[in-house]
């Protein structure tokens, strides 16, 4: 390699693409006819171009130009303009993540206020048919307002520390030495309330739907339409707060066993359906009482089949309405001969005014 | 015995589209196409890219007909718009390993190609200069095959990717460099 070379190499590739001026080619020219490596180095330029020109594109057939271009017709047709798209209603998935986390938050609003400001908020006046219901968690929840309003009439009778008690006795979970003084205490005032006069109100009336004088006539303790063996006659009191009461644990038993051994119970060898739900009852006037006999056919899963207004109670209002709770009723199956069996009773709906603490 | 037909000009048929006929674009999209995969195809080296990237080309042609300047060729135009998106396209694809899958004598790569035997004997060639092109950088390799393949000067080159021809020189030279290590095989024996 000649001296010369270092300052022509950069002007030999555009000299072999013809990319010089006259004067420029001309020198270059000249070099490249005295020295062979700067000979051979334009030579590779070209060779290598050549191959670049070998390897050329495939060629393609007719059919493919016609299908491209209908793809880009289709393409055209389904892409529209960023601008239009501001008019088209998208619901791409971060609007729904959105939206999805809204409705999160309200529920867990609504669940929190639920809890702070207690069910007893929404509850509708209207009293209810007395009955258990097999969901744990609506006969735990109608025990808390049983107590609660065993607790409101305890505050006239009883010292106001009691009633504080009661208040903060919600949370039972994490206080159940208070939860047995609260069913202690409604055991007794069971008893009272049995043992008193009924007084009329000005409230809202009530309605009382009795647990059956078969299961007083087999001498089975009942509290609502629980059977509970050792709890004392639940009649008034249950029927007092309209909610259904649950077995209650002997000393030293835990609340799990008596669901037990209420689930272990043997079937009796005859006995009549025995209500199983709450019911919501309208409201009704306090001078609107009497007691309306329902003849009602349950089968043998409890279901009620038929109703029929066996007596009225001489208000047409009150025979609807216990009519209306026969038919939504559910009802423990009646047995006979040790199985369950179709039944066909009398169930009598009573219509009392609401008892009313002593002031 | 019927009049030949008249074939329109670019023009004529740009004012056509330009003016909402449909027609007129399908035909410039006729007669451009095979060109425009040519490029596409030097630059990008593989068929499916190349099909794409003409596809690209004419939605965004056709997107823009009516901000184009008569001073220019409508070919002129529309090889600028895809050399950009290769360019872009290769810039894009450069951070991931490219390796062309081999193909083997014989195997054509689509069902479009008409000639498969014809393509395939050159298919050693190729596939060695595809693996060798594919290690340039983007800027040296697209500045290396509009010169070769479409022979654009270094004017227009410089032109069409807004850089200067000192730089287009400097980075044309060094691509030769390195494909000419790479292909050195296909050299001649000094």
């Amino acid at each position: 390699m000649s001296a010369d070379c270092g300052r022509f190499k950069e002007l030999l590739g555009p000299y072999a693409d013809g990319e010089l001026g006259p004067e420029q080619a001309a020198q270059v020219e000249e070099h490249v006819g005295r020295c062979a490596e700067c000979r051979r180095e334009i030579e590779a330029i070209r060779h290598l171009h050549l191959l670049v020109h070998k390897a050329r594109p495939p060629q393609l057939t007719e059919d493919y130009w016609d299908w491209q271009r209908t793809r880009v017709w289709r393409r055209l047709r389904e892409d529209r303009p960023e601008r239009q798209r501001f008019y088209r209603p998208s619901f791409t998935w971060p609007k729904l993540a959105t939206l999805a986390g809204g409705l999160v938050v309200v529920l867990v609003i609504a669940t929190v206020g639920w809890q702070l400001l207690g069910p007893g908020l929404f509850q509708p006046k209207a009293a209810l048919v007395t009955g258990t219901s097999k969901m744990p968690s609506a006969a735990q929840q109608a025990q808390d307002e049983t107590k609660q309003a065993m607790a409101m009439e305890r505050t006239a009778e009883k010292p106001p520390v009691r009633a504080a008690s009661k208040e903060a006795g919600k949370s039972e979970a994490a206080e159940p030495a208070r939860l047995d003084e609260v069913e202690a205490d409604m055991k007794t005032e069971v008893a009272t309330i049995e043992a008193a006069p009924p007084t009329t109100s000005a409230g809202s009336g009530l309605v009382v739907a009795d647990k059956t004088e078969e299961s007083q006539k087999q001498g089975v303790a009942s509290k609502g339409f629980w059977k509970v063996e050792g709890a004392g006659k639940g009649k008034a009191g249950a029927a007092r707060a309209g909610a259904p009461a649950r077995p209650m644990p002997a000393p030293g038993q835990k609340q799990d066993e008596v669901e037990v051994a209420r689930m272990v119970e043997p079937i009796p060898a005859e006995e009549k359906p025995t209500p199983l739900d709450v019911l919501s009852m309208p409201q009704v006037k306090a001078s609107d009482t009497g007691t309306a006999l329902v003849l009602i056919t349950t089968d043998t899963t409890g279901t009620v089949l038929t109703v029929k207004l066996n007596r009225s109670s001489g208000l047409a209002l009150l025979d609807s309405i216990a009519l209306g709770a026969a038919r939504k009723a559910r009802f423990r199956p009646g047995t006979r001969a040790g199985r369950r069996a179709v039944w066909t009773f009398e169930y009598p709906f009573r219509f009392e005014a609401e008892k009313k603490a002593k002031d | 015995m019927s009049a030949p037909e008249v074939r329109a000009t670019d023009v004529e048929l740009i004012h056509r589209c330009q003016s909402g006929e449909t027609q007129a674009f399908d035909e410039l999209m006729q007669r451009y196409a095979a060109s425009m995969y040519r490029v596409t195809y030097s630059l990008t080296r593989n068929h499916a890219d190349a099909d794409d990237m003409v596809q690209e080309t004419f939605i965004r042609a056709y997107r823009a007909i009516r901000r184009f300047d008569e001073r220019f060729q409508f070919y002129t135009w529309i090889r600028k718009i895809a050399v950009n998106l290769c360019f872009n396209f290769l810039k894009r694809k450069r951070r991931f390993t490219f390796v062309p899958l081999p193909v083997s004598d014989g195997e054509c790569e689509s069902a479009d190609i008409a000639d498969p035997k014809a393509d395939a004997e050159g298919s050693t060639l190729k596939r060695d200069l595809d693996r060798a092109l594919a290690r340039l950088p983007p800027d040296q390799r697209t500045i290396f095959m509009l010169r070769v393949n479409e022979e654009l000067s270094y004017n227009e080159i410089g032109e069409m990717l807004n850089i200067p021809i000192g730089t287009v020189m400097s980075r044309l030279n060094r691509a030769r460099e390195k494909l000419k290590g790479l292909m050195k095989e296909y050299m001649p024996r000094t």
